[in-house]
């Protein structure tokens, strides 16, 4: 049998199938403001707790600060947005972490805090240490709540082995897998300036060429759906241990479109620091693209005990699924959008290296 | 108009039939040429070909579901006009991707056609879609009968791009193992 006579034969589904199929809608606007609605309540609620914890041991870095808070505005206004009220008058310490040639690095300030316990205090030997990071602002637009309609944690989560298969076998017409990669972030590229990346087009074009050609005002970032293209430098290849600092413009699936992402799934800041799978460039092409969507993607940070660490956004997979590192429970600022991140797993840049070059080699 | 009385235009022989038709179902059904052909013109054409079919078909048949009974004729026109746009090598749109992730189920291109007969794999298969759970169903329906993009399912059905393709995975997954126990794969 040819898959030809298959797809003919679908064509002979039922009436009352196909309809019921086209019937579907998206949820309603009304239901995702009041899931919004009922989310901002939790966040406010949660984070009234959370500075009635941490009494006056708010971490300010003034140059930070200043840095940050330019970045986040030019980026808004490169990409026309304009920024949220009770966003830009109360600039939040951003960490622009610079390069590393090691994954460890010193402890350099005490006074850090961990939002879920409101404590600088180490944690206890074995246990992975939080990021260094601030606590969230009293701001949080759920704007993503529509993708977890099914479940509003994990959605359909995925398993290790199914991810794998994926990227070790990619289906045709997918990009192959190159290698698992430290990455630098070093700016957010506007959509205008996406829509001039070579081959970007082309990549999306195919699927979407009825709405291009009739002119429509569809944004490149809504066409781009849940896509955002960085400037990045692929600065470590975590496999073979290679030192790459590989320049280049980066496709990272995030969720939700780059608007949504501004308010939802944190954006990396410029000099933020993230792993992931990452595709061979095609012919044609002048970006390279994080594979696997966003499960194997971890935000790298400095531990409070100086020690990198991947910790991964638990809002886009069960981290039980992951089988390494410990889980965690904490919610960091991580981007310019100063909207909050929940990491839900934590492992060590070195360990999670190992586990991979030797689950990698088995699995190859 | 609603397609009851769509169809009491068919039976009177009104063209009126066609042009309501035309406004009521002209977008949709252009939707399913176009995502296989992916081509303005040639799925314009499939369009109207679906006209003249249904005009010749109703009476004596009476769709309980006009929408479902146009896209059929549409996709299957559309299918036998890219017999031809193939040759060309243009077009293709979202078919060469759909047939590519349903090979997963068909082990093989072995002439297994003189195997079996079409009509039995259709009814296994509608057999097939009614044990799958609805959500699951109407997913793999949307990506293999209206061959909408994975991008297109998941803002309807308000989930993540992945969520989608694991969902079609799963569900190509089981079709194989009911095709295998069926004795269509070996």
């Amino acid at each position: 049998m040819k898959p030809e006579d298959l797809f003919k034969a679908i064509g002979a589904a039922d009436d009352e199938l196909l309809e019921r199929s086209q019937k579907r809608k998206a949820p309603s606007k009304k239901c995702l403001e009041l899931g919004a609605l009922a989310a901002c309540v939790c966040i406010v609620a949660a984070v009234a707790v959370i500075t009635v914890k941490m009494g006056t041991s708010e971490y300010v870095n003034p140059e930070t600060e200043e840095t940050a808070q330019t970045s986040q505005t030019e980026q808004l206004k490169e990409t026309g947005q304009t920024l949220p009220s009770g966003i830009g008058t109360t600039p939040q310490p951003i960490e622009t972490s610079t390069a590393v040639s090691s994954c460890e690095a010193s402890t350099e300030s005490s006074d850090i805090i961990d939002p879920t316990v409101g404590s600088d205090t180490a944690p206890p030997e074995g246990e992975i240490s939080p990021p260094k990071e601030t606590p969230s602002p009293a701001y949080y637009d759920d704007s993503f709540v529509d993708f977890y309609v099914e479940d509003p944690k994990v959605g359909m989560p995925m398993t290790y082995d199914e991810v794998m298969n994926m990227l070790l076998s990619p289906s045709p017409g997918q990009h192959e897998l190159d290698s698992f990669y430290l990455i630098e972030t070093v700016r957010l590229l506007s959509p205008s300036e996406c829509a001039d990346v070579e081959g970007i087009y082309e990549f999306y074009g195919s699927r979407h060429s009825e709405t291009t050609e009739a002119g429509s005002d569809i944004t490149p970032a809504a066409y781009m759906e849940d896509d955002t293209i960085y400037e990045v430098i692929l600065k470590k290849d975590l496999i073979t241990g290679e030192e790459t600092n590989e320049r280049c413009y980066m496709l990272v699936r995030h969720m939700g479109n780059m608007d949504e992402q501004k308010k939802g799934d944190p954006l990396f800041a410029p000099g933020e620091l993230f792993c992931a799978p990452v595709d061979y460039k095609e012919d044609g092409e002048d970006f390279r693209k994080t594979a696997g969507d966003f499960m194997l993607r971890f935000d790298v940070k400095m531990s409070q005990d100086g020690i990198y660490t991947a910790y991964f956004r638990g809002d886009e997979w069960d981290a039980d699924a992951l089988p390494f590192g410990e889980n965690v429970d904490y919610t960091v600022i991580t981007s310019t959008t100063q909207n909050p991140a929940h990491y839900t797993k934590a492992v060590t840049l070195d360990e999670l290296t190992e586990f991979l070059i030797k689950d990698w080699s088995e699995r190859r | 108009m609603d397609d009851e009385k769509i169809i009491e235009l068919y039976y009177a022989r009104s063209e009126q039939a066609i042009s309501e038709s035309e406004a009521k179902y002209g977008a949709y059904c252009c939707k399913v040429a176009f995502n296989i052909l992916d081509n303005r013109e040639d799925s314009e054409e499939c369009v109207n070909e679906t006209w003249f079919r249904s005009w010749n078909a109703i009476p004596p048949k009476r769709p309980s579901r006009l929408a479902a009974f146009f896209a059929r004729i549409t996709r299957n026109l559309a299918l036998d006009r890219l017999d031809g746009v193939m040759a060309a090598k243009r077009g293709g749109g979202e078919y060469i991707a759909a047939l590519d992730e349903l090979s997963e189920c068909t082990a093989s291109n072995s002439g297994a056609e003189d195997e079996f007969s079409r009509k039995t794999l259709e009814e296994d298969i509608n057999r097939f879609l009614k044990t799958v759970a609805a959500r699951e169903c109407d997913i793999f329906l949307s990506r293999y009968f209206y061959l909408e993009t994975i991008a297109e399912i998941a803002r309807r059905y308000g989930l993540k791009k992945s969520n989608v393709t694991v969902i079609l995975s799963r569900v190509r997954k089981k079709l194989r193992e009911f095709l295998i126990k069926e004795g269509y794969v070996v």
